[in-house]
């Protein structure tokens, strides 16, 4: 059976993947004998789940980039254990959904790849080279702003060197990647090369290296410590960072040396907001 | 004087964006059409604007980018004046920027620009020739008037002040006066305009007076008939600049 | 909204992005082909008329087979083909094409690097191939 959920999906209706986001919702808690959330009544009446979320971890389905499920147990105060994004998947998958929200075959063929792939991943354990999945990606960003160029960073769990690059922590372990501003400088990114896994570095060390047609660079690592893990997905698909460069396009996790007396080296996402409309105002 | 009334009017139909906080740039939308040369020339004139005759003043906008979706290049051409430099008369970019952000603060087109001047033009970047590099210098400069024109218009708005001629920093270009049938015309910035043709080597006699012509009447209205009294009148203030007079 | 491509050249429409260098080679790989790689079974079309909604050029992407050059993974040719109602049938990544590429400089939006037309050259050469019918590490036949 595996390990059971409390499932919230987005149930949206205004396209096919809100259904779709329900399906797929539907099927886990089959598998695993999860619970399913409602997440109108969780908006309005959240004491009606209380021992429910007390109990089992957070699965979010959420439908589309709205993401109102994340949206809305983050507002909630809900700690998200796992999260499915079908739009995503959908686009991974190369299928094109039935127009209509009645469920059709491709969407429903879609929806057991989704769930198959979902309880497949589970079950795997993290090796030292890949994710420990622990990192949620942010949802609310504040922006700064030249010309045409728009460039968000996470309001909370981020801090920053100046070099651009951020670095989030959870317990003793930190994942590190490049900022919103860095992937849109370098354009789209042909090349990644993975720093080496087991090895120890310093605040400041570079970490691998990221090429593009206009520039190549070395990441450079905001903390210091022994890198554990390191995203070898961004190999083939080095886009990713510019993508989503602060969730999927995350490059190295690290195991802490003395975080806390490295932090004051860094900046939250104010701070980094602040030194960034100083250095777009010298473009 | 009435084109210039007309070209005013033009620039003033669409309104001016003035951003609050934001530094006032003007975003320039290139048509960048494949099939004929004209769009290479929109190009390659609007590339030439940004990186070397107004380099921070002005922003390109992706039209492709623009039409599929583009929010952030939406955004900036609903904030900020616009100005699109199309290929042809079928107008895309201009009518592409409608669609999407608004109406266009002015809307250029390099075949009219050229007076159909185009014909040994090249679509390929790789195949330049002296006649694919004056086109895209005329419809370059022709970009780079309007910017400061339309920079002007902002500044003179929020100042209250009027002027004939100025450039983005408010400050009046140097004129230089003709006489044209019996009256003194001012054409703003004629020393500037002899200095680069000077530089780029054009004679100073009358066989230069086609390109004094055409050169000129980027910046400066001409009346249909007065082509000829220009023509004359500009060879001999081009020769007394070159000190041949 | 779809129609069945009849014969005809085949369009090769590049997305001609005019902020990164990406969009130049896009366009210059183009000409290549339909200029003097394959002049006698391929055009070009300018993407800007189709989103425009020109009639001509919608009927023509419609009625034609279409191959799309796209810069970069923003894919604004083969998206607004597609959302044209025209049929696709190879849609080209220039980005992709740096992944043999590793280290080139490929000059700017503006103008080209030797390296930058190193890239064009290959994508030119293989769509152009594509076109042809021709498989890769096949018998190869000389251009017509």
């Amino acid at each position: 059976m595996g390990k059971r959920f409390a499932i919230l999906p987005c149930n949206g209706l205004d396209k096919a993947y809100g259904p779709l986001s329900r399906e797929v919702a539907l099927a886990i808690a089959e598998h695993t004998e999860s619970e399913i959330i409602c997440p109108v009544l969780l908006n309005n009446l959240q004491a009606r789940y209380e021992k429910t979320l007390s109990g089992l971890p957070l699965l979010v389905v959420d439908g589309c980039q709205t993401r109102c499920a994340t949206k809305l147990a983050n507002k909630l105060g809900i700690k998200i254990d796992q999260k499915i994004m079908v739009s995503e998947a959908a686009k991974e998958a190369g299928t094109t959904l039935d127009k209509s929200l009645r469920l059709g075959p491709a969407t429903l063929k879609l929806a057991e790849e989704i769930v198959a792939g979902f309880l497949d991943g589970f079950e795997k354990k993290a090796t030292t080279a890949d994710s420990s999945a622990e990192f949620d990606a942010p949802v609310e960003f504040i922006t700064v702003t030249h010309d045409k160029y728009v460039f968000k960073i996470p309001i909370e769990g981020y801090l920053f060197n100046e070099n651009d690059c951020w670095v989030r922590v959870v317990g003793g372990r930190a994942r590190v990647g490049l900022s919103d501003y860095m992937q849109q400088n370098l354009t789209d990114i042909t090349y990644f090369e993975p720093p080496e896994v087991g090895r120890v570095i310093e605040q400041f060390d570079e970490l691998g290296a990221v090429e593009s047609a206009k520039a190549a660079t070395s990441p450079i690592s905001p903390v210091s410590g022994k890198i554990v893990a390191v995203n070898s997905a961004l190999v083939n698909s080095p886009g990713t960072i510019n993508e989503d460069p602060y969730g999927k396009g995350w490059i190295a996790e690290i195991e802490l040396a003395d975080f806390e007396s490295e932090r004051e080296l860094l900046l939250d996402g104010s701070a980094y907001a602040e030194t960034l409309k100083k250095k777009v105002a010298d473009l | 004087m009435k084109q210039r009334a007309r070209s005013a009017a033009k620039r003033r139909e669409a309104t001016l964006k003035m951003p609050n906080e934001e530094t006032l740039k003007v975003g320039v939308i290139s048509c960048s059409g494949e099939e004929i040369a004209e769009g290479t020339i929109s190009r390659l004139a609007t590339r030439r604007v940004l990186e070397l005759l107004r380099p921070g003043q002005a922003v390109t906008i992706c039209l492709p980018l623009f039409l599929s979706g583009g929010q952030e290049e939406r955004d900036f051409a609903r904030r900020h004046p616009t100005i699109a430099v199309d290929g042809c008369s079928k107008r895309c970019a201009k009518r592409g920027t409608e669609m999407h952000s608004g109406p266009v603060n002015v809307s250029l087109v390099v075949s009219e620009i050229l007076n159909g001047k185009c014909g040994g033009c090249s679509r390929s970047a790789k195949s330049q020739s002296e006649v694919d590099k004056e086109a895209i210098w005329r419809v370059s400069e022709r970009i780079a008037a309007e910017i400061d024109a339309l920079l002007a218009q902002n500044s003179q708005a929020e100042c209250g002040e009027e002027s004939d001629a100025a450039c983005a920093c408010t400050r009046p270009v140097p004129g230089g006066s003709l006489e044209i049938d019996g009256r003194t015309v001012t054409v703003a910035g004629l020393p500037l305009i002899f200095e680069h043709l000077a530089e780029s080597g054009l004679a100073a006699d009358d066989s230069s007076a086609d390109r004094l012509l055409e050169t000129v009447r980027i910046y400066h209205p001409i009346e249909p008939g007065e082509e000829q009294a220009y023509k004359s009148s500009l060879v001999e203030a081009y020769k007394h600049y070159r000190g041949q007079t | 909204m779809k129609t069945e491509a009849s014969g005809g050249p085949t369009l090769v429409i590049p997305c001609s992005g005019i902020g990164k260098v990406h969009g130049l080679i896009s366009r210059e790989a183009t000409y290549e082909i339909v200029d003097r790689l394959a002049p006698d079974t391929t055009d070009t079309l300018c993407l800007a008329l189709l989103v425009t909604g020109d009639e001509e050029a919608l009927a023509k992407v419609r009625s034609h087979s279409c191959i799309t050059i796209d810069g970069c993974p923003k894919a604004c040719s083969q998206k607004n083909v597609e959302m044209a109602g025209g049929q696709v049938t190879e849609a080209v990544r220039v980005v992709d094409a740096f992944k043999n590429h590793r280290g080139a400089q490929p000059g700017t939006a503006t103008k080209l690097s030797e390296e930058g037309w190193t890239i064009v050259h290959e994508i030119a050469d293989e769509t152009a191939r594509a076109i042809r019918g021709e498989t890769t590490g096949g018998d190869t036949q000389d251009a017509q």
